[in-house]
């Protein structure tokens, strides 16, 4: 178990940089010209064009929501981001074929082996495009599409353009906005009525360069009765200078259809995470955001779910460990919009030295609908005495046929429970591993297994030093 | 000879004394028991002797097989081989009893040694079944909600897992009812041998009925007062501790 | 009254420079230092005239609905305080902030520094300091032989009108009291609005025992303001019980100043037709060792809407924190509603904390339950109802007092 071998390399995983030369290049900054120049290079139709500038402009003009979340948020300066770096638009089909510097980069991450072991699909971005896209090729005899947003508005817009941007409007937040305007990579995936993956597919997202901004775009589109799990990891050097990771995630899941999203944010302490994540759960089907924030600077996520269709199910599990340095404002948002929809919440975080983590949700029940549920369970667990937690939830109710029950706790490790378990020979670093590990350990059993064993090493290292 | 040597003990709480000069020395291969009140430091020297931070060990010597206590941290001296089981063993959520005791057994290897995970199971359910704990406990949280009998159990098949040189019981008798007093102390009684000492900390002669001690102190304000062999328990069964009392007041 | 929106009112009068200046020369005899507090606030309450439109503190609310827009002017009226000055003794006073400020202002002016609550209602809080031409004025020193029991009644004027009260309760060391206040209306036709501002100042081990009940007319807007102060092992129980006026603004705010304070904040809401409750509570710990516990628990019923919001802040140097905070609510009918903000902001680790929401409906068993002995919908809802809120009713130490709370309730359902 917690036996912390010498895992400097480890500890510090994603922490490299190789040099790479860029084909595609934007600049500095962020102006039409830069809006025009990404369309230009993956050559894009003319209403995608005027969908970004018109994004351009709601960005401009949105102000940063400081009013309710962390002024942090002004210490981005959009005007030193590069926007896009890429070595071409078309990802590989094999390792073989990706470039040495780039592939060099994914197998001290381990992707390629990952993928051999349990995977049913990859794709590999650096910084703003795909390197590397494959899926196994019995899926693709089954019609499951798997590809980048490029390619996914290019060649089937039959299928996603219909949803594109219907998820979460551009206007949604000012991040949304900026997502809107400059998205590059990404994936879009669909997946044919019926047809349910035994295995995940799984994007992971490097930023390679400094003082770069990713922005991918994630559209998922499970149609009537499919089933997909879709899992994202990632990784940044650590620079001196701030990087910017906005994301738009959209998911449809058409009726009985079921969609897992899990996500491992490991980003490195300089990365501003910003990122919304929204789905449209439509009758019967089921919506299940698994959230995990080890790493980041400031990460701002909360995962939602539309619930617009008869007994829809949506869910959030969330885990966040904020170290010194981090604040990790996360949470959940359930808006409830077809009768018997149920939705459920649980979120843990833990913060560790000076770290601070914050729990935001927000839970919609209109009066018309009948039988609607909700459960949230939110619990913090503070280390230090510098630690700091906050929970601020909005439950909105009307009529006299829902559920609603939210319970949110605050606790630490006792120094009873260390002394403890150290009377039984483990060491203090140990004990508090174990206990981090208990408090968390319910939810992370959701997850799986591959990542489950990931986690609890990333959380054991994290823990590493955080005693005293 | 391999003992527990304690000389000279002073132990404080928040500048309070509550052992004034202790001294008590337990070869291997004998059980001793501390009778006495409440309040009269039992507990305290259990607690000291593993170092727990609220106990400030201002004078005095606790040597174990050599290796000297004080100064040591918890888990150090639970490695050297000095195993407590508490009077109120703590509740740990989310830790298996499963997974504690696996990581408490690696923390005794060394590096290079391989944990053998059969070999590990055959032996735990072997002591539990010895113990009547139901196999289903492996998974439960360490001592999350369970029953005064459960936790105490659960004490000694740590206990027993560990593998000991020297075992503190403090006052493991108290919430037990006779079945489970007779359960725990077989599973005591089976582990006695020539190379462990015991220490049992106890109010009432009960449980000295089932783990008969070689010798029995009585403790009075913080230091030994009488000791003698196990009729001594019985003697103060029956006259209570006024007994004591009085005659340290005459 | 109930607002017209086809006939939207026009600022009041008493938002013009001109108002504050006459009324200030008709106050012209009041002490200096009330002279300045009254100059300050109306200072302030001119820069915060634009509020931006997105304050959390107002999440959920419909803030029009809360404004002053609808007044005419200021009733000064000094009947609408009423208590009993001979319940005081020679160590207590009790006395009605008129008679203060004529007979012995000084009183007063120990205390005009205290501020607070200051949960988001900026403007009530500046128009009561501005505007307060009554209020009461409560000190409790001295150890008492037999319990010391308390009455004060507020009174809402007639429609039209809003009168501002400013009040302190002042409870020296060790000392103990009940304090019952009651808001209410002179008559059906008495539809104006009430804004109270209420300083406690708790003593170290003092115990205070605190008893609100607001059945003002329908119509009416109440905008009630307080904020205690809690000193070394002092105790607070505050019980409120909101059924009347069409509005309300209530904000409740407990500083634990000092090791082993307690405070204890409950309270009920009954509401009906298109009664708003805007509840917005905070127990902040600033010392080691307190605790507090809030529980707020609400019924409605036609297209009533609640909104609970609140907070628990924990300071880093509040170490050994016990706090609190349920919100439940019990919705009635399809168009009632019933909002939840419960907050934490844990800046200490080694803290007990927790809060609850729940929102649902009747219990349908029981409602069958009651309907199969031949009890009519209306009655059983109502008997339902009335077991739900004796969790705070039962905080009441006073059967009598608890069976007239009960008999209100009632005839909410009729």
């Amino acid at each position: 178990m917690i036996k912390t071998n010498p895992i400097e390399v480890d500890r510090e995983k994603g922490n490299f940089h190789y040099n790479t030369d860029y084909e595609f290049d934007a600049g500095i900054g962020l102006s039409e010209d830069v809006v025009r120049y990404i369309s230009g290079v993956k050559k894009e139709d003319s209403w995608l064009q005027d969908f970004r500038l018109k994004a351009l402009q709601t960005f401009e003009k949105k102000r940063l929501p400081t009013h309710w979340a962390t002024n942090d948020l002004e210490n981005i300066d959009f005007d030193v981001i590069r926007y896009y770096l890429s070595k071409g638009q078309m990802p590989s089909r094999t390792w073989e074929e990706v470039p040495d510097d780039v592939k060099s980069t994914f197998e001290r991450l381990g992707i390629p082996e990952q993928e051999r072991k349990f995977l049913a699909g990859v794709e590999a971005q650096f910084d703003s495009e795909a390197a590397y896209s494959r899926m196994k090729d019995d899926l693709t005899e089954k019609g499951v599409i798997f590809v980048g947003s490029t390619e996914g508005l290019k060649d089937h817009p039959e299928i996603f353009k219909k949803w594109f941007g219907k998820v979460i409007p551009t206007s949604d937040n000012k991040f949304s906005a900026l997502n809107s305007a400059v998205f590059s990579g990404g994936s879009f995936i669909y997946v044919p009525p019926g047809v349910k993956l035994e295995q995940p597919l799984q994007a992971y997202f490097r930023i390679n360069a400094e003082n770069f901004g990713q922005f991918e775009r994630t559209l998922i589109i499970a149609d009537e009765g499919a089933e997909i799990t879709y899992m994202e990891g990632c990784t940044a050097p650590k620079f001196e200078t701030s990087t910017l990771h906005s994301a738009v995630v959209e998911l449809v899941a058409l009726r009985g259809a079921k969609i897992q999203y899990v996500t491992v944010q490991n980003w490195s302490n300089n990365v501003f995470n910003l990122v919304t994540k929204r789905a449209m759960a439509h009758e019967e089907s089921e919506v299940r955001w698994i959230d995990c924030n080890i790493g980041s600077r400031l990460t701002m996520k909360y995962p939602g779910v539309i619930l617009r269709g008869r007994k829809a199910r949506g869910e959030v599990l969330s885990i966040a460990l904020a170290n010194d340095g981090q604040h990790q404002d996360t949470g959940a948002k359930m808006v409830h919009a077809a009768d018997e929809t149920t939705s459920n919440v649980i979120a843990k975080s833990v913060s560790i030295g000076e770290g601070r983590s914050t729990y935001r949700g927000l839970v919609q029940m209109p009066g018309h609908l009948k039988h609607c549920k909700n459960n949230t369970e939110c619990d913090a667990l503070l280390i230090n005495s510098d630690s700091q937690t906050d929970t601020y939830p909005a439950i909105t109710v009307q009529g006299e046929d829902h559920s609603v029950q939210h319970e949110a706790s605050v606790s630490k490790v006792s120094a009873e429970q260390i002394f403890y378990m150290q009377q039984r020979g483990l060491s203090e670093g140990d004990a508090m591993s174990m206990c981090v590990n208990g408090f968390v350990n319910d939810l992370i059993r959701e997850f799986p297994m591959e990542y489950s064993v990931e986690l609890k090493r990333l959380i054991d290292l994290e823990m590493e030093g955080s005693v005293g | 000879m391999s003992t527990l040597k304690v000389q000279n003990l002073s132990v404080y709480i928040e500048d309070k004394p509550i052992l004034n000069d202790f001294s008590l020395e337990i070869p291997y291969g004998e059980v001793h028991a501390i009778m006495g009140p409440n309040g009269s430091g039992k507990s305290t020297l259990s607690k000291a002797l593993a170092a727990h931070p609220n106990y400030d060990i201002r004078n005095g010597t606790a040597e174990l097989d050599g290796h000297n206590l004080i100064d040591m941290e918890p888990d150090e001296i639970s490695r050297a081989g000095l195993f407590l089981a508490f009077q109120y063993p703590i509740e740990v959520p989310g830790v298996t009893i499963a997974n504690f005791i696996r990581a408490a057994i690696q923390a005794r290897m060394e590096e290079s040694k391989l944990f053998k995970a059969v070999d590990y199971y055959k032996k735990l359910y072997q002591k539990m079944d010895d113990l009547g704990i139901d196999r289903n406990f492996t998974a439960r949280s360490l001592n999350d909600g369970f029953s005064g009998g459960e936790k105490k159990r659960c004490e000694i098949l740590q206990m027993a897992m560990l593998d000991p040189k020297f075992c503190i019981l403090d006052e493991t008798d108290s919430g037990l009812d006779i079945d489970a007093l007779r359960v725990v102390s077989a599973g005591v009684n089976s582990m006695r041998s020539s190379n462990r000492g015991f220490l049992v900390i106890t109010h009432y002669q009960r449980l000295l009925d089932y783990i008969v001690p070689d010798k029995v102190h009585v403790m009075w304000e913080g230091k030994i007062v009488r000791s003698g062999d196990k009729d001594l328990a019985s003697e103060l069964e029956s006259k209570g501790y006024d007994w004591i009392k009085e005659e340290l007041a005459a | 009254m109930i607002i017209d929106k086809k006939n939207p009112a026009t600022t009041p009068a008493f938002f013009s420079e001109d108002y504050f200046e006459s009324f200030a020369s008709n106050h012209s005899w009041e002490p200096g230092w009330l002279a300045d507090l009254r100059k300050e606030s109306w200072a302030t309450l001119q820069e915060n005239e634009l509020v931006s439109l997105k304050d959390e503190r107002w999440r959920f609310s419909p803030k029009s609905r809360l404004g002053y827009s609808h007044f005419k002017s200021i009733s000064e009226s000094s009947n609408s305080i009423n208590l009993d000055p001979a319940s005081g003794s020679p160590q207590n006073i009790l006395n009605t902030v008129d008679n203060i400020l004529l007979d012995n202002p000084d009183l007063i002016a120990d205390f005009a520094e205290i501020q607070g609550p200051n949960l988001g209602a900026t403007q009530s809080y500046h128009l009561t300091n501005t505007y307060f031409t009554n209020g009461f004025f409560l000190k409790v020193s001295g150890i008492q032989n037999q319990k010391l029991h308390l009455l004060v009644n507020h009174t809402c004027p007639e429609e039209r009108f809003v009168t501002f009260h400013k009040n302190y309760v002042i409870l020296d060391d060790f000392t103990e009291v009940t304090l019952v206040e009651n808001f209410i209306s002179e008559n059906v036709f008495s539809q104006g609005g009430l804004s109270n501002l209420t300083h406690f100042k708790i003593g170290k081990g003092a115990k205070l025992n605190r008893i609100l009940i607001q059945n003002m007319a329908e119509g009416t807007s109440f905008h009630n303001l307080e904020n205690f102060d809690l000193h070394a092992d002092s105790l607070v129980v505050n019980v409120q019980c909101h059924l009347g006026a069409n509005q309300s603004r209530i904000e409740t705010k407990g500083n634990l100043l000092e090791p082993g304070a307690n405070f204890e904040n409950f309270s009920f809401v009954s509401g009906r037709g298109k009664q708003l409750f805007d509840q917005r509570t905070e127990q902040y710990h600033f010392a080691p060792h307190c605790s507090s516990n809030l529980l707020a628990k609400n019924v409605l019923q036609d297209e009533a809407k609640s909104i609970f919001a609140g907070l628990i802040k924990v300071d880093p140097k509040a170490q050994q924190t016990n706090a609190l905070q349920t919100n439940r609510n019990l919705l009635l009918s399809r168009d009632a509603e019933a909002d939840s903000l419960p907050g934490l902001e844990i800046l200490a680790n080694d803290v007990s904390c927790t809060h609850g929401a729940t929102t649902s409906r009747l219990n349908q068993e029981e409602l069958f339950y009651l309907l199969s002995r031949g009890i009519e919908k209306k009655s059983a809802e109502s008997l339902i109802s009335l077991g739900f809120l004796e969790e705070i009713i039962g905080k009441i130490q006073d059967e009598e007092l608890t069976q007239r709370i009960r008999e209100m309730v009632y005839t909410h359902f009729k």
